[in-house]
């Protein structure tokens, strides 16, 4: 289906009278068909639009426009209250009744939908990325403080990446709309969708200064500018371009979170976060790899002033045979730090070095560690300072 | 660590469980032709701590009896707790009855005598690129690290400043390398693809 774009057609009258660019022209065009109902939306988080029609009052609109262009890219929002996809989904989620069934519609917009920013979720979504994030880094952060940044990032983007947010979003039984349009049930996913085989749009580049390709993207300069899972940041997201369904299903998922967050409060945007997002079972330790483990464990020692990691054979089995096992263990003085079995001496203390390691990254004081958030309660209790690790192991 | 950022597939990760059904499959298949033998087959002798003897306690109690398996990575080691862990002390006070400290450690994985380092002078290391500059062919690098009791390895670090080009040297020494890696067969190539295959699983702890 073709979208009309209404924004262009009235180009030279907005630019005229210098109308903020978030004027909607269609709403304009209403005021010239005297013989429909005036429909007016008004979004529930954002401003009405009626101080932007008087603006109009008087002009003369030019003859094209038809009764037939008064389509909208996105579902009315009075098609809410008909919708019963959405009402169901209201239910499933558990969500406040505070939170109102408009704001649902608006959340399943994408602004490759509906490029109008009173009328799509890109709000919503941005507010509710940095929530879910915050949430993700700091549990993270404080049942982990070990972790190195990889596993860091690797471990933020298996939580809320858009690949789980997408999965996340189908469990919630939230299914795209083919096409949008005025005519879409509002309980819909809506979003222009890359077509089967279409190259990935770039989206103007990132906002690194050093974006020139001969220049190392290096760890620390991810922390700085790269965004929560380590990829760069896009200079400008254009919003007509149509996109992958797992960013679609992504910007859904953060927007509903934000939508929690502006109608519930922070309380329940963190319960939501919890049980929707922090609720998955990820298995961080198999996220690791490693380049040089026995070295890095003698760094490691020798950081922490402990004795001289020594590889020791705790067992062994069928040494002249063809499939011989040895079991390995690591030894800092008298104290095992990890274990390893494997077909020969080499390929044993490997894996007991890469277990010692893991042993030391995966530290944790417990699953249910206090994270800073707790502290937004009322009458809590005094905070303890979490541990914070040194940084991971260079060699 | 490695620099590189990790991706896995999600649905691999967070699909860890689940792997009951296969192990009880495993268990229940019958290798014996008759009942009474399979019967004799599976009448094992219980472990020790789960018959009753005059030491064991006279009310209820747990029998903690687990099978062997690889410890797992989230146990962390007593060393590695940082200072303010209250597990700390808690460990302290059960580590000398729960595994109490060996008297002989078990046996290193490598005997071989650790080189001395640190003890060559500046005089020694000049005498060492001395050496390969003027007779290249007859220093190499094993024995000016035996002349000057050193490893190899610093051997090699002293030489990558002494002036002497040695690319014609490794070239020549790959494609010795290349030739004898040429003349294998296929078990022999195979056996060798799957040892560094095997590594690198070993590095994913896989």
């Amino acid at each position: 289906m073709k979208r009309l774009r209404l924004e262009r057609w009235s180009g030279q009258l907005l630019t005229a009278r210098s109308i903020p660019a978030r004027t909607r022209p269609c709403c304009l065009r209403q005021q010239q068909q005297a013989a429909l109902p005036p429909r007016i939306r008004f979004s529930s988080s954002a401003a009405m639009l009626s101080d932007d029609l008087i603006l109009e009052d008087g002009e003369e609109l030019e003859e094209e426009s038809s009764p037939s262009d008064t389509k909208y890219p996105s579902p009315p929002l009075e098609a809410a209250f008909n919708s019963s996809k959405l009402a169901a989904l209201h239910a499933r989620l558990n969500l406040s009744p505070k939170l109102p069934l408009q704001t649902m519609a608006r959340t399943l917009v994408d602004p490759s939908a509906d490029s109008n920013a009173d009328f799509n979720n890109a709000a919503l979504s941005s507010l509710g990325g940095s929530i879910m994030s915050y949430h993700v880094s700091e549990w993270l952060l404080c049942t982990y403080p070990r972790l190195p940044m990889t596993v860091l990032f690797a471990a933020s983007y298996a939580y809320s990446g858009p690949k789980t947010l997408q999965l996340v979003g189908k469990e919630w039984g939230v299914e795209t709309a083919a096409a949008p349009g005025e005519e879409v049930d509002p309980g819909h996913l809506q979003f222009s969708k890359l077509k089967p085989g279409q190259a990935l749009q770039s989206q103007g580049g990132s906002i690194r200064p050093d974006s020139k390709s001969y220049y190392r993207r290096g760890m620390s300069s991810r922390v700085v500018y790269d965004d929560e899972f380590g990829d760069t940041v896009s200079k400008q997201a254009e919003h007509d371009v149509p996109l992958p369904t797992e960013h679609a299903y992504a910007s859904f998922v953060k927007a509903v979170v934000g939508s929690v967050y502006l109608h519930s409060g922070s309380a329940a945007a963190k319960t939501f976060v919890k049980n929707h997002i922090l609720s998955r079972y990820l298995q961080i330790a198999s996220l690791f790899q490693f380049r040089e483990p026995v070295r890095e464990l003698s760094r490691l020692c020798a950081r922490e002033g402990f004795e001289y990691p020594v590889a020791r054979i705790l067992s062994e089995t069928g040494r002249r045979s063809r499939h011989p096992v040895y079991v390995v263990g690591i030894f800092s003085g008298k104290d095992k730090l990890g274990e390893g079995a494997g077909p020969s001496l080499g390929e044993a203390r490997t894996r007991a070095c890469v277990h010692a390691l893991k042993a030391w990254y995966l530290y944790s004081p417990g699953a249910n560690v206090r994270v800073p958030s707790d502290m937004e309660v009322a009458g809590a209790q005094e905070w303890e300072p979490v541990h914070i690790d040194m940084g991971e192991v260079i060699h | 660590m490695d620099a590189r950022l990790i991706r896995r597939p999600v649905i691999d990760l967070f699909s860890g469980r689940g792997q009951c059904l296969i192990s009880l499959n495993a268990s229940s298949q019958r290798h014996q032709s008759s009942y009474r033998r399979t019967k004799q087959h599976l009448n094992i002798k219980p472990d020790s701590s789960f018959l009753i003897s005059n030491e064991s306690p006279k009310q209820d109690h747990i029998i903690f009896n687990p099978p062997s398996a690889s410890p797992s990575v989230l146990h962390t080691p007593f060393k590695f707790l940082p200072k303010e862990d209250k597990r700390r002390q808690l460990l302290a006070a059960t580590a000398e009855k729960l595994n109490p400290t060996p008297s002989r450690l078990p046996p290193p994985v490598s005997r071989k005598p650790k080189m001395p380092h640190h003890h060559l002078s500046d005089a020694d290391i000049a005498e060492i690129q001395r050496l390969k500059r003027d007779e290249p062919e007859k220093w190499n690098n094993l024995k000016l690290s035996r002349k000057f009791n050193c490893s190899s390895m610093f051997i090699s670090i002293c030489l990558s400043q002494c002036g002497y080009d040695d690319t014609a040297t490794r070239k020549a020494e790959k494609a010795r390398l290349d030739g004898i890696m040429e003349r294998w067969g296929p078990r022999r190539r195979m056996a060798h693809e799957d040892k560094l295959k095997r590594m690198e699983i070993a590095l994913r702890d896989e």
